[in-house]
């Protein structure tokens, strides 16, 4: 079945089909709220709360994207999840900065220095404002183009270009102060 | 000259600056384009600027993409326990505390009361414990004092007794009246009574009675209101050989006199409101049910859904 199906066949209460659309967007739901939490175990709590709420509102996904109200899904699932940790600060116990496994091709200098980017970058990002952090991790991470990232965050194309500017620019900045290498 | 040149530079500098993003994301038109590319052929400083936003970005590109360590399929929705039972648990649970309240709001103000036997008269055997029980002594007014009062006036003694001195008290503070009542061997309420000013004579312990003519309603004290009172009003309380009573005022004019030997008990009924308590108790413990019953409805179901998205 291609996507178009899968979502129809789901909209008919098929529930293994909705499970093939979460297994063909969880990992990119994930990486978005893994960049905008910086913590894993809340990611997973808002990819779960997001691909939960999608499957009791799938009747009203109207056609467009699927990809892009999965992100938008799954965005407000990240700002409920920055909301209930305001309100209830805990230090998770899996909080460990992330491990990415290492490429074949690289020697174990590369492996750690890439490590080592990926725990600055995190930083950095989590510097920046939430609107500018989204724009930001939609587009340069997620690789979303700006019609997309516009479709996600509800707002225009202008907005979209100005939030992404503004973001590179303030993480930029602190990659400079920081002492990030910038090649 | 200089200064103005500068300003200008900056200018385009920030315009530029501004377009940067747009222009390594290819997403300029060709206008926009020429622009930025005229400005950073002369401007090494947006030029570096530019450098470092590319790298920026292609840090971000580089950054590995992070595997969830488990998956996040949606487990099958079993319906929750008592799905539809919780809405009208809720529902019945405020319909009870609801009647609750109104028969509470029934119990305070008063409005039950035993039917038929209210304000009438009826035999002291008739009489429960709890009644509001009271002597009525037929007396007459004398009419020569306040002519727009009826010749007939009743006074009103309630039964049982109080304290003495707080009522020796209240006669000097308020000029109500104050008698005693002993019931005699036949049951006739004997008053008596104070004289001078406050100063009981009385032996035997006073109750609160009430002088009201026939025609008005029972309720007010001494005097049905305060026309029917003489300003130099001194309530003096004499209690004659025989069988009356009577009330002087200060230059010893008779103001009522009482007749003791006509009187009789009546009684207002205690309100008969044990049915109401049983209700109230009744739905007290109604709603106790119910409402504990929900809670642990709406526990379960919170428990069954913690599970179904762990």
């Amino acid at each position: 079945m291609d996507e178009a199906e899968l979502i129809s066949a789901s909209k008919e209460g098929d529930l293994d089909s909705f499970n093939e659309l979460v297994r063909l967007y969880q990992t990119m739901a994930y990486n978005m709220a893994y960049r905008m939490l910086g913590d894993s175990q809340a990611a997973e709590d808002a990819t779960q709360e997001a691909f939960f709420s999608a499957w009791k509102n799938i009747r009203r996904f109207r056609g467009g994207s699927f990809k892009a109200w999965v992100m938008q899904i799954t965005a407000n699932a990240c700002r409920d999840e920055l909301r209930r940790l305001k309100r209830r600060p805990v230090v998770p116990l899996e909080s460990l900065p992330y491990d990415p496994p290492a490429l074949s091709t690289e020697s174990p200098e590369d492996y750690a220095l890439r490590q080592e980017t990926g725990e600055h970058v995190q930083r950095g990002l989590t510097t920046l404002s939430y609107e500018q952090r989204m724009a930001v991790i939609l587009c340069d991470i997620q690789g979303l183009s700006y019609e997309e990232v516009a479709e996600v965050m509800e707002c225009s194309l202008g907005t979209v270009k100005s939030r992404i500017n503004r973001g590179r620019s303030h993480l930029r900045d602190y990659f400079r102060e920081d002492g990030t290498y910038l090649s | 000259m200089w200064r103005a040149f500068r300003r200008s530079e900056k200018n385009e500098c920030f315009k530029t600056r501004e377009l940067l993003s747009g222009y390594v994301d290819q997403r300029l038109n060709s206008e926009e384009v020429a622009h930025v590319e005229e400005h950073l052929g002369t401007c090494p400083g947006c030029r570096e600027e530019m450098e470092s936003l590319r790298a920026t970005v292609a840090l971000l590109h580089r950054l590995p993409e992070v595997t969830p360590s488990r998956s996040f399929a949606v487990s099958p929705v079993r319906p929750l326990p008592g799905r539809r039972a919780l809405p009208a648990l809720r529902f019945a649970t405020a319909g009870v505390v609801l009647l609750l309240l109104l028969a509470f709001a029934i119990d305070q103000t008063n409005v039950v009361e035993r039917k038929g036997q209210t304000g009438s008269n009826f035999g002291s055997a008739a009489i429960a414990e709890g009644d509001e029980a009271y002597w009525v002594v037929q007396g007459e007014l004398n009419t020569s004092v306040d002519p727009s009062l009826g010749a007939s006036v009743k006074l009103i003694v309630p039964d049982g007794s109080d304290n003495v001195d707080a009522a020796v008290a209240s006669l000097s503070d308020d000029g109500i009246v104050y008698g005693t009542v002993e019931p005699g061997k036949d049951q006739v309420p004997q008053l008596v009574l104070m004289e001078g000013e406050g100063e009981a004579v009385a032996w035997g312990e006073l109750t609160q009675y009430t002088v009201v003519p026939v025609s008005s309603d029972m309720g007010s004290k001494f005097a049905p209101n305060d026309t029917a009172i003489p300003s130099d009003f001194d309530p003096v309380i004499r209690g004659q050989e025989g069988q009356y009573l009577n009330i002087l005022s200060s230059d010893n004019e008779v103001l009522y006199s009482f007749d003791l030997s006509d009187s009789r008990k009546e009684a207002k009924a205690a309100r008969d409101n044990a049915w109401l308590r049983t209700l109230e108790y009744g739905l007290l413990g109604l709603a106790a049910v119910l409402g504990a019953a929900a809670v642990a409805l709406w526990l379960r179901q919170r428990r069954a859904r913690a599970v179904e998205v762990s």
